[in-house]
């Protein structure tokens, strides 16, 4: 969890007596203060967000956070981050709570988007504005939903896939999919930017096992079952990163290494050495840094009275061992999060 | 042809309408609402047992949810299952949430707008509470965790749209169902009825409308059609068979009754009625010709004696041989008639002088008096006939007729068996005649006639041994009226019974007063026509008489002539037998003037005989009066009879009949006839007759 403590934040109000009170303000700063760039600096009395994430303890989400952590901080906002947990009823008590506190603003990346229209409702009922960042939400009341473009993603991953098999003369053979739970909006994009690439290539889908409870043993059962029942296998996708080790392991463990290609929908910090060795022919990309710091201006920019557009489709990079090193300083900041520093 | 006058009144076919048509709407109208009555509770139910599935449904399915907080879930569950349904609304208090929110529970649900859309429920909007409040029904049902533990509540407000739908549809479907049954069976029932009854009634419309001129159909109905229709048709075909029978049967009977309109039953000569018009028709006939007419009005003399006598039917036969003598001497132009009775008239037409009159009515005489042989008995008989004449006599057939009557009635006074020609006296005695017989009749109504009580004395001792009562009529105008008046009248009239019987109850009533008084007026003789005799039933008037008055039969002394008694004794005899058994007595009266039989004589049961009269008046210097006087005295005293002598009035009559033996007298020596007083003042005087006779 982290706390920023950032600058005097601007009061978020809305209409145009908001717009003058705070162009009052900032003049007020700027003739106090030869700093205007830290005017927004402040502690206690700023505006404050609460970003509540499905589970911390994924990589993603936690590269996210930062972002937004980044971001808000930069805008003045206290900011923090609650863990859901992967848990419905956590979810709801984290709301339950940031509406009971009276928050500026809401962000969610809900555990699915079912959950994320209840937690929108509450909200909205509080007059809490909400963005939802990745995941999605079976509701549009929301006041922005950032995500990838799963789709575009996952179809060029696939070409790189379909590329790497038609090297490899392998054309014939056939692609299992390890695939996040369908029920998400994600996911079913993923799959369909994918099935879209194999089918242009002629490549055909061998079969396809959904995550439930996103374990190493759960993927490395699901890798195992996939070259065990289907004898053509020539690739395996993984649509989510963090487990690749079991793919990886399963493979090792049936000697398909060197027989079955293995790419995925997000990176982890390894890929930058795996896709090099070639151990990953590639992994489409998320950018959840950015993600996170688009979520904070969307809010921001509710709070301030702006326009914003409602949906905000973040691309997706399809990394092979061709591009990685050109999108190196980029999947290190926007992807993984290791160059930020707040 | 006539045309049957028809009312106007409603149809067959519009009274068939008018009756079946509600009935059939009434039945099916009944039908309809019943089945939709039934099927509302049916639907209701079924709205019921389906709600509560939905609730139960609803329960297994939300639970899972609201454990797992899934609460867009359950929230697109409900908003389905309210779409599907067609619910009013479905709402649920979530205890979880609730909980999670700081509240008792977090409700949320969804509801059914007004214009069908599905709208998720907001419990800040009134609207949304008030479509609620207007939800047909509404059940809950507690939502149970997998350890039984609550954890919510869904309520389930049922639309009444499916119900109004459906009950919509029913009436719909019942009304266009209604409306089919009663258009088709309306249909059928008039085109069945038009076929089936009206056309065969129509038919027999016609034949009955085509009559002649009597208004009896000419055609027979024809036979088509239901049985009802067809018996109709032949029961009507059955009328006009008897119409026509019954015409032709009333015809004759018309026939015969213009033929005994006109003509005598028995002899078959024209009647009254007939030979009016005839004469009517005649008179100005003989005008126009100047001739003379003459009417003859001819009745029988005594032909009343032969009826009473030898019976009707040897009357009739006597008028059957008198018609056919009639006819044989009379012209074949001329008209006899019987206009009743005895009588009969005769037109004699186109005469030139009153002298064929006069023969005619001659020759008419000697046919009559000819000897009648009627079976074994030979009988005499004459008559009397009356002329009238046209000009002279009268101008029309009632005048000439009334004034033959009268004339005739002149021939009766002279002696019978001649002719009389009318003259303008005899008028005025018809009419006297006419005059008395009605006073009479209304005399004897009102007590105009009373008994007068002459004494009947024993001569020898003096005393008072009796009374003969007789008729005496004190007229409230003309005073007293001769019984040689009147009784005559009364006989011919039949008259004399109804006066008998007025008499004799007055007398019995005043001898049971003396009686009762303790005077003794001895024995009451009444004089009584023998009528009476002919019949079984006048011992029970008798008797009856005696009871109402008080009369005793020994007090009682019937008087009957000899004349009358003779000409139908055997009858007589048993009655008078009767009468004697009773203890009443009877005497002969005016015997010796008639004709009476020996063995008859003695066959009757008479205990006196009374002398007549005749025979007293030149007694004693009349020697055959005094002779025959002397015989029947004897002749009483040989059977054993009480005698009686009557008309004496002079005391050497009085000693010539009691030297001879007939101590019984009556007459002017001793009294007049007297009214009851005077009766009475005598009866306390008799000592006095002894020594006057």
């Amino acid at each position: 969890m982290h706390e920023q403590t950032g600058p005097v934040a601007r009061i978020p109000l809305k209409g145009q007596t908001a717009n003058i009170l705070l162009l009052l303000m900032l003049l007020i700063g700027l003739l106090l203060s030869a700093k205007p760039g830290h005017a927004l600096e402040s502690t206690a009395g700023s505006p404050r967000i609460i970003y509540i994430t499905s589970d911390t303890r994924i990589p993603f989400w936690n590269v996210l956070s930062r972002g937004i952590h980044r971001q808000a901080t930069a805008l003045g906002y206290q900011v923090e981050t609650l863990n859901a947990q992967n848990n419905a009823r956590t979810e709801l008590e984290l709301v339950a709570g940031a509406i009971r506190q009276q928050v500026d603003g809401i962000i969610i990346s809900p555990t699915n988007s079912s959950a994320a229209a209840t937690l929108i409702k509450l909200s909205a009922k509080a007059d809490i504005p909400v963005v939802i960042a990745d995941i999605g939400a079976d509701s549009d009341r929301y006041v922005a939903y950032i995500s990838a473009d799963n789709r575009g993603g996952a179809y060029a991953i696939g070409t790189i896939l379909t590329r790497a098999l038609e090297q490899r003369d392998w054309q014939q053979g056939r692609v299992g999919i390890i695939a996040i739970p369908q029920k998400r909006l994600n996911g079913q994009q993923r799959t369909a930017g994918f099935m879209q690439a194999l089918d242009e290539a002629g490549i055909q889908n061998a079969a396809m096992r959904q995550q439930v409870d996103f374990s190493h043993d759960e993927t490395y059962r699901f890798t195992r079952e996939l070259i065990t029942t289907v004898p053509d296998l020539r690739a395996i996708w993984l649509q989510g990163s963090d487990r690749y080790q079991a793919a990886l392991d399963a493979l090792a463990d049936t000697g398909k290494q060197d027989d079955v290609l293995l790419v995925t929908f997000d990176a982890e910090p390894d890929f930058l050495q795996l896709i090099p060795d070639g151990v990953l022919v590639g992994a489409a990309m998320q950018q959840p840094y950015l993600m996170g710091e688009k979520a904070v201006m969307a809010l921001h920019d509710h709070l301030q009275g702006k326009a914003v557009i409602p949906e905000q489709k973040l691309p997706v990079l399809a990394i092979s061992a061709d591009n990685i090193g050109a999108n190196l300083a980029l999947i290190r900041r926007n992807v993984l999060g290791l160059e930020t520093t707040p | 042809m006539p045309m049957l006058r028809t009312q106007r009144s409603s149809s067959l076919y519009m009274l068939l309408v008018c009756i079946v048509l509600p009935t059939i709407f009434i039945t099916v109208s009944s039908g309809a609402a019943f089945n939709y009555f039934t099927a509302k509770q049916r639907i209701n139910h079924d709205m019921e047992r389906s709600a509560a599935q939905s609730l139960q449904t609803l329960q297994q399915n939300i639970a899972g949810l609201i454990e797992a907080y899934a609460v867009n879930e359950y929230e697109q569950i409900i908003a389905t299952e309210v779409g599907l349904h067609n619910n009013c609304g479905i709402l649920l208090d979530d205890y979880n949430l609730g909980t999670i929110l700081g509240k008792p529970a977090y409700m949320t649900g969804s509801l059914r707008l007004p214009d069908g859309t599905v709208s998720a429920f907001d419990a800040d909007l009134t609207e949304h509470r008030r479509r609620l409040d207007h939800c047909y029904a509404a059940g809950s049902m507690p939502v149970l965790a997998s350890d039984g533990s609550p954890i919510g509540l869904i309520h389930l407000y049922t639309s009444n749209e499916a119900l109004d739908a459906k009950l919509k549809a029913i009436i719909h479907d019942s009304l266009l169902n209604t409306l089919i049954i009663c258009t088709l069976m309306v249909v059928a029932l008039l085109v069945l009825t038009r076929s089936v009854i009206l056309k065969p009634l129509a038919s027999m419309i016609a034949a009955i409308r085509t009559t002649d001129k009597d208004g009896i159909p000419i055609n027979m109905m024809p036979d088509r059609g239901p049985h009802e229709v067809r018996t109709l048709a032949q029961s009507i075909n059955t009328m006009i068979t008897s119409i026509r029978n019954s015409r032709i049967d009333l015809q004759a009977q018309k026939d015969a009754l213009d033929y005994m309109a006109h003509h005598d039953a028995l002899t078959g000569l024209a009647n009254r009625t007939l030979f009016t018009e005839r004469l009517s028709s005649a008179i100005p006939r003989a005008a126009h010709a100047q001739q003379m007419l003459a009417v003859l009005f001819i009745d029988l003399d005594h032909f009343k004696t032969i009826n009473d006598s030898l019976g009707h039917n040897t009357g009739d036969k006597v008028l059957n041989i008198i018609t056919n003598r009639l006819s044989r001497v009379l012209r074949a132009g001329d008209t006899l008639a019987r206009p009743g009775g005895d009588e009969f008239t005769i037109m004699l037409e186109g005469l030139d002088n009153i002298a064929q009159v006069t023969a005619c009515a001659n020759t008419i005489l000697q046919a009559i008096t000819r000897p009648l042989q009627i079976e074994q008995t030979e009988l005499y008989i004459s008559c009397s006939i009356g002329i009238s004449l046209f000009p002279d006599h009268g101008s029309s057939a009632t005048e000439l007729l009334m004034q033959a009557d009268a004339a005739m009635y002149q021939a009766k006074s002279e002696g019978r068996n001649s002719y009389q020609y009318f003259n303008t006296d005899l008028t005025q005695q018809a009419r006297e005649r006419l005059s008395l017989e009605a006073q009479l009749r209304s005399g004897l109504q009102n007590g105009e006639l009373s008994p007068y009580f002459q004494p009947q004395v024993d001569a020898a001792s003096g005393q008072l041994i009796g009374f003969e009562a007789l008729a005496r009529w004190h007229h409230p105008e003309q005073g007293m009226i001769s019984p040689a008046r009147f009784i005559p009248l009364a006989e011919v009239t039949g008259l004399i019974h109804q006066l008998d019987l007025v008499i004799i109850r007055q007398a019995m009533l005043q001898f049971a007063n003396w009686y009762t008084r303790g005077l003794n007026p001895g024995v009451l003789s009444v004089n009584l026509t023998v009528r009476h005799f002919q019949h079984q039933q006048f011992v029970t008037t008798l008797q009856q008489l005696m009871t109402d008055t008080g009369f005793r039969p020994e007090w009682l002394e019937i008087e009957v002539t000899e004349s009358q008694l003779m000409t139908k004794p055997e009858a007589a005899i048993e009655v008078l037998r009767q009468i004697h058994q009773t203890g009443i007595r009877i005497a002969l009266d005016d015997f010796g003037t008639g004709y009476s039989s020996l063995s008859y004589l003695k066959r009757l049961p008479i205990t006196k005989l009374k002398i007549d009269q005749s025979f007293v008046r030149d007694l004693p210097h009349d020697e055959e009066d005094a002779s025959i006087t002397c015989a029947v005295i004897a002749l009483a005293d040989s059977l054993g009879l009480e005698i009686i002598a009557e008309g004496a009035e002079t005391a050497e009559q009085v000693e010539f009949l009691l030297a001879h033996g007939c101590r019984q007298i009556q007459g002017y020596f001793y009294s007049r006839p007297l009214p009851a007083v005077a009766a009475e003042a005598f009866m306390l005087n008799d000592a006095g007759l002894i020594r006057e006779a």
